[in-house]
């Protein structure tokens, strides 16, 4: 019933979660491409299940094709969400710079809207045209052929093959000065070049340098192993088409060549630390105004694209009654289609000691930006720290960062020399506890208590539960007698004699074994039964035994079988209990 | 008739307990002496004082700790541990007692050698025997008590508990018996003479093996006339002279009249 009412539940509550999650989004798996090359839009309808077809914006310059539907269903820790993804290839049909969405649909009479993308389509380049008659080719592309030295600059793999192929190997090209490092997973498209068909690989590496001059880059060398189908010379063979053979094979990209300028030493600001790229500063005091001896913290952010791994620590000036505790620089750096991205976040904790109003900053970063070709020096606005007059008797509150620099040193304690501890004096020392004082045999008495109280209820529960039985044996006793002499028409006298010595026991619950008939006419008289019964009965068990032990009887079995039974009947009623 | 019922078992009350409360009072006064020469630096009265204390009764753990510091006093490294250590028998969680066995201990010349024990008998070392035979006198009463109550009714509460006090009863029963074997069977003893050496037989012309100094403690097997074999460590055991070292067990020294 409970599992029930659960369903009941979850199935009542399904529709509002999902509804409750609902969303559009929309993503492509390239953003920059030839004309020649296939992009894969998704469409993501979170919250539903149901087929839905959302409008596309900005799609009439490219030939879109469905690529199908999946749909997904999870529930994790109670929580249900489902999702649409709706897969369609795009092929542009010219050249330059298109906006993607939004997308929209209507679920439930609510319109919903995606995000939009930008996509950059080029000619097809021309080191792809002159090779394409090839089913296999790499080409390999500078971002720049000319750049600044720290400047990031990408190297673009990319492999056309129109057979099968696997085991795929790239060997990059070495050499000193530069270094290569593959900037996330691979893209896998389609591309048509001179209208053939083609799959592509494309790898984005980011070319790292330290040295300016003139480099050589050798060509790049993709390895792997062509899949042949094998024909059997049997023209009728139901295995053609079955059999492949891998045949090792390679191909070369062309050679290139880059130039690595340096840095230019005109207008270069004092605080430059070689950093080339685009970057941001941004900074935030919080809060701007406290009583004396209070902290503030000063957060600084520095952010950007380029060679972050170079953005430097800011300083913090020495300030006039106020004092500074720098927390641990906190950096971040991750790997994007379009370079390396990098955040460092530095704290300050602020101790003003007098009250008055403090000017923070501003702070500069300094950075050589590639796109303009000259020096860029970003800043923070000026920041007013107000400064209350503050419990002067009070103590400094300590900075909630972590900071080695904290006047906190823990000290050791040590001894200044070893003694014993004094003697116990108090009366408690002379207590013998209970558990001493007891013998060994005390103790086991204690222990053998509850286990002999409840042997002894056992005991008295079973002779109890005995007497019960005797109890129900005795009432039962006729009947059962009656059963086996009517039942049986076979029976002999000594049987007779047994069954009835039997039926006196059970009935006069006694503990068993053969009584004399003067025994049974005691027990009969002091157990209520009339005397001329009680000697009828002897009379009874006489002749028995008399016909048992001499083997002779004056009377017919049928008719002492129904003797038994008649005076069975009325010692059964006439026994008291 | 009341009245003098009343008086006669008055009578019989002060005669029976008269002597127990005069034992009492000795035992005390005898503890104060010992407390006092202890304070004026007298430390042999106090030892005999507190002795004569634990031979007037039964002894307790804060009575042989005090022996303990009265030997501690008078540079007896030896005498000092083996007292600690009876008293760690009866109050081993006493802090006064844990910080002046350390102290003791580390004063020892020997390096004693550690013995990896299972961590169950370190914690039960944390227990007295009477604690543990309360621990295990109450839940004997309990496990036995829902037995009783299962006779005649049959219940899941009455089974659930039978369950839970079945595993208390059989911890107890289990910790009891341990330490009390511990305790029983301990044959441990400790060197009491500044040095001693460690001889291949019980005699004084036998090949010296090695030296033992005050404090260090020894497994003792046997004696032999005025000789003890005893045992430092799994591969150095010999014989000492009986003077030499004593053996920790409180019921050992009873009978021993040590």
């Amino acid at each position: 019933m409970k599992i029930k009412a659960s369903y009941l539940i979850i199935f009542l509550f399904l529709p509002s979660f999902i509804e409750a999650s609902t969303g559009l989004s929309l993503q492509i798996d390239r953003s920059d491409v030839s004309l020649s090359d296939t992009i894969t839009l998704t469409i993501k309808v979170s919250g539903t299940q149901s087929a839905i077809r959302p409008r596309v914006a900005g799609l009439e310059h490219f030939r879109v094709q469905s690529g199908g539907t999946s749909s997904n269903f999870s529930m994790v820790n109670g929580q249900v969400s489902s999702s649409i993804d709706q897969t369609y290839f795009l092929f542009p049909n010219r050249v330059g710079q298109f906006t993607i969405g939004p997308a929209a649909v209507e679920i439930n009479g609510k319109t919903y809207q995606s995000n939009s993308v930008r996509i950059n389509v080029r000619k097809q380049a021309s080191d792809s045209s002159q090779q394409s008659s090839q089913p296999l080719f790499l080409t390999v592309s500078l971002s720049d052929p000319q750049a600044y030295v720290g400047q990031t600059v990408f190297y673009t793999v990319k492999f056309y093959y129109s057979v099968s192929v696997r085991d795929l190997g790239i060997v990059l090209p070495e050499g000193e000065g530069f270094q290569l490092k593959q900037l996330g997973k691979p893209a896998e498209y389609t591309s048509t070049v001179k209208g053939k068909k083609y799959k592509v690989i494309e790898i984005q590496h980011a070319l790292i340098t330290e040295k300016t001059g003139s480099f050589s880059l050798q060509p790049t060398e993709m390895k792997m192993n062509v899949l042949e189908k094998q024909r059997s010379h049997n023209r009728f063979s139901v295995f053609d088409n079955f059999f492949t053979s891998a045949r090792p094979y390679s191909v070369r990209s062309q050679p290139l060549k880059l130039t690595i300028l340096p840095l230019p030493e005109t207008n270069r600001p004092q605080n430059f630390t070689g950093l080339v790229g685009d970057f941001q500063i941004q900074a935030q005091l919080d809060p701007k105004q406290i009583p004396s001896g209070e902290s503030t913290t000063l957060s600084l952010k520095i952010s950007g694209q380029g060679n972050v791994q170079l953005m430097p620590d800011i300083n913090m000036p020495d300030m006039d009654d106020i004092k500074v505790y720098s927390d641990q620089p906190v950096i971040s750096i991750n790997e994007t289609g379009t370079g390396y991205r990098g955040e460092k976040s530095m704290k300050w904790a602020l101790v003003p000691q007098k009250e008055g109003n403090y000017k923070i900053g501003p702070f500069s970063l300094s950075f050589f930006s590639p796109k303009k070709g000259q020096y860029t020096t970003v800043s923070t606005p000026k920041m007013n720290l107000m400064v209350t007059p503050g419990k002067k008797d009070a103590a400094v509150s300590v900075p909630s960062i972590q900071n080695n620099e904290l006047p906190q040193v823990k000290k050791e304690v040590t001894f200044f020399q070893r003694d014993i501890l004094p003697n116990h004096d108090h009366a408690d020392a002379l207590h013998v506890k209970f558990y001493d004082q007891m013998t060994t045999w005390q103790q086991l008495m204690m222990l053998a208590i509850p286990p002999l109280l409840y042997l002894l209820i056992v005991l008295l529960f079973y002779r109890k539960t005995r007497l019960k039985l005797e109890a129900l044996a005795a009432k039962k006793a006729f009947s059962r007698m009656n059963k086996i002499l009517n039942n049986n028409d076979q029976l002999t006298i000594p049987e007779m004699l047994k069954m009835f010595n039997q039926f006196l026991n059970e009935r006069l619950q006694l503990g068993g074994g053969t009584l004399t008939p003067d025994e049974v006419e005691k027990i009969l008289t002091s157990s209520g039964v009339r005397s001329d019964m009680a000697n009828e009965t002897r009379s009874m068990l006489i002749s028995l035994e008399a016909a048992v032990y001499t083997g002779q009887s004056d009377q017919d079995v049928k008719i002492l079988k129904q003797s038994i039974c008649d005076l069975a009947k009325k010692l059964d009623k006439g026994i008291k209990g | 008739m009341k009245h003098l019922l009343i008086l006669c078992f008055g009578c019989l009350f002060v005669i029976m307990t008269n002597p127990v409360l005069a034992e009492n009072g000795k035992r005390l006064n005898t503890f104060v002496q010992a407390g006092k020469a202890y304070a004026e630096g007298d430390y042999q009265t106090a030892i005999d004082n507190y002795q004569s204390v634990i031979d007037s009764g039964r002894p307790t753990g804060s009575l042989f700790y005090n022996i303990g510091n009265c030997y501690y006093r008078m540079n007896k490294i030896g005498w000092a541990i083996l007292y600690y250590e009876r008293a760690m028998q009866l109050i081993p969680d006493d802090p006064d007692l844990l910080f002046n066995l350390k102290l003791a201990r580390s004063k020892i010349e020997d390096q004693v050698e550690k013995k990896s024990t299972l961590p169950i008998i370190n914690t039960l070392e944390h227990f007295n025997l009477s604690e543990l035979f309360w621990f295990l006198l109450i839940s004997n009463i309990g496990f036995w008590g829902i037995l009783i109550i299962r006779r005649f009714h049959r219940s899941e509460w009455s089974y659930y508990s039978f369950v839970g006090l079945g595993i208390i009863w059989a911890i107890s029963l289990l910790s009891f018996s341990v330490r009390w074997h511990g305790i029983h069977t301990d044959d441990r003893g400790v060197i009491v003479s500044s040095k001693t050496i460690v001889r291949s037989g019980p005699d004084e012309n036998e090949t010296p093996l090695f030296e033992l100094h005050a404090g260090t403690i020894i497994a003792c097997e046997r004696e032999e006339a005025n000789w003890r074999l005893v045992q430092f460590s799994s591969g150095k055991r010999g014989w000492t002279k009986l003077s030499d070292s004593v053996p920790i067990r409180i019921e050992k020294i009873r009978n021993k009249g040590t």
